[in-house]
């Protein structure tokens, strides 16, 4: 299936939230740090899998002052992955989501190390409802929450707290002008779970402001990453490509709606973790039989 | 002649008076006849709001059966939206349908004019906070969308197990069908704004905010 209308503006609103938050919050911090070396078989064995101490990296170089890794040092060798081609073959990939690099031709034993910026929240899309993502968390304990600050490598996959969970959940048209043009108002409900009340009156600050901004329209198909999660062309600058496609019809931030878990709620449900959430109202004018 | 009174003058000042009340009469029968059809309407949208199934199904506290259908029969929304027992929370919004009132006042042109005042969709979410989230409003939810830990939250429905975890109710909540939205106030204050404006054409319609 060619990607659809709402393909189209789920990966916009995650990429216009994700750079909101780390350049209007500097939500992000710069580490240096030890990756360590594992298993997963879910990686072609070309590759051994080294695992830094975080998970997710900031990728986008339009967040001043944010270290966006360009490669990491084997045995204090920098080993880079190139820039500017598809990089799905490379020989050294990075996995930003996982926080990882993925290189060929070095020994399980090599000492890894790199620089990049942690981002403080991760950012997720989900279909799980609201009850599931955080009873889950209940159910799991310390054990699967798990925490940024580790000393060994994050299992890859696994969803780490601080974490906000994106969830499109429902859409409507309304008739708007003759000739078939509608608008679109679509609900989009994020969920942020955190370990401590600043950050999360902090994201709820940055996000209840963000009433009234204009999302860029950005093609399906211009989404950064690959399957591995490396860049696809080594580069992505989520100011660069807005400009590209600022002439595109945009999304419109209707309505924002912040609100936290109370205190008494919170404590009966989740000890330590601090829960709030964001709803938006997104809406754009469109001609859905075009 | 002096003292003579022009007949044209009498005439001119009788028809003067004759058209003022003429008016006055025809104003007093249209404000008696836009405040009758306002306030038969008003009734009719209470009314509408009070037999609608998820007002019903509230209404009928924790034991009701989900004759709104969210819920795809299983459990109820007075349950699943974590409301305590015993309290009424249909009624922010009834005090509000309530409120709903007319005025006139006179145009420059010896005319009237009539304001209606109802409230505004927002005024009632803003009245109906769910407990655990006091920013988000459980009217609203009923049409985009609700969460199920309403239900999870409230003590008073968790069927505790030894340890006293709340966990039968969380494998009850996995066993749950999704919430499905319907319509709800959006669509109750639309049909009523239209259907007042309707009532004649010297009336207006203000949202009470």
């Amino acid at each position: 299936m060619i990607p659809q209308f709402q393909h189209q503006l789920t990966s916009s609103f995650m990429m216009w939230f994700d750079n909101y938050l780390l350049t209007k919050g500097q939500a992000f911090t710069n580490s240096t740090g030890v990756f360590y070396n594992y298993e997963d078989e879910r990686i072609p064995s070309v590759y051994k899998v080294f695992g830094s101490s975080y998970k997710q990296w900031v990728s986008d170089y339009s967040v001043s002052g944010a270290t966006v890794p360009s490669g990491v040092f084997v045995n204090g060798v920098f080993k880079g992955r190139p820039t500017g081609v598809s990089n799905t073959t490379s020989a050294n990939i990075l996995d930003f989501d996982n926080g990882r690099a993925l290189l060929s031709g070095v020994l399980a034993s090599s000492t890894v190390t790199g620089s990049f910026a942690v981002k403080d929240f991760n950012i997720y899309y989900t279909n799980e409802t609201e009850e599931d993502l955080i009873l889950d968390r209940k159910k799991s304990s310390n054990e699967s929450i798990g925490t940024n600050e580790t000393f060994t490598y994050v299992a890859p996959y696994d969803q780490m707290v601080p974490a906000i969970y994106i969830n499109n959940s429902s859409v409507q048209n309304e008739p708007f002008a003759f000739g078939g043009t509608n608008q679109t108002n679509t609900n989009i409900n994020a969920v942020v779970i955190t370990k401590d009340p600043y950050n999360l009156d902090g994201v709820l600050s940055i996000f209840a402001d963000s009433f009234n901004q204009s999302i860029v329209n950005i093609p399906f198909e211009e989404s950064a990453y690959t399957e591995y999660g490396d860049l696809k062309s080594g580069f992505y600058n989520y100011q660069a490509l807005k400009t590209k496609y600022i002439d595109q019809q945009k999304f419109f931030v209707d309505k924002v709606v912040t609100s936290k878990l109370n205190d008494k709620e919170r404590k009966s449900l989740l000890n330590d973790l601090y829960v709030g959430f964001i709803d938006f109202d997104i809406s754009i004018i469109r001609n859905a039989n075009t | 002649m002096a003292g003579k009174i022009s007949n044209n003058s009498v005439r001119k000042q009788l028809s003067t008076v004759v058209a003022k009340e003429f008016v006055k009469q025809n104003k007093v029968k249209l404000q008696t006849q836009v405040k009758k059809a306002f306030e038969k309407m008003k009734r009719e949208m209470i009314l509408e709001f009070m037999s609608h199934p998820v007002t019903r199904e509230i209404l009928g506290g924790p034991d009701a059966s989900n004759e709104s259908g969210t819920l795809d029969g299983y459990g109820n929304l007075f349950s699943f939206i974590g409301f305590d027992k015993g309290t009424d929370p249909i009624e922010p919004i009834l005090d509000l349908l309530h409120e709903s009132k007319i005025e006139y006042s006179n145009t420059a042109d010896s005319g009237i004019m009539f304001t209606i005042f109802i409230p505004s969709k927002q005024k009632i979410f803003d009245a109906t906070p769910l407990k655990w989230a006091s920013g988000r409003s459980w009217s609203e939810g009923i049409e985009r969308g609700l969460s199920g830990l309403g239900y999870y939250l409230n003590r008073d429905y968790i069927e505790k197990s030894d340890s006293g975890t709340g966990i039968q109710v969380e494998s009850i909540l996995r066993k749950r069908n999704k919430y499905k939205p319907v319509k709800y106030i959006s669509a109750l204050i639309n049909e009523y704004t239209k259907k007042f404006q309707n009532i004649d054409k010297t009336v207006t319609i203000s949202k009470i905010l």
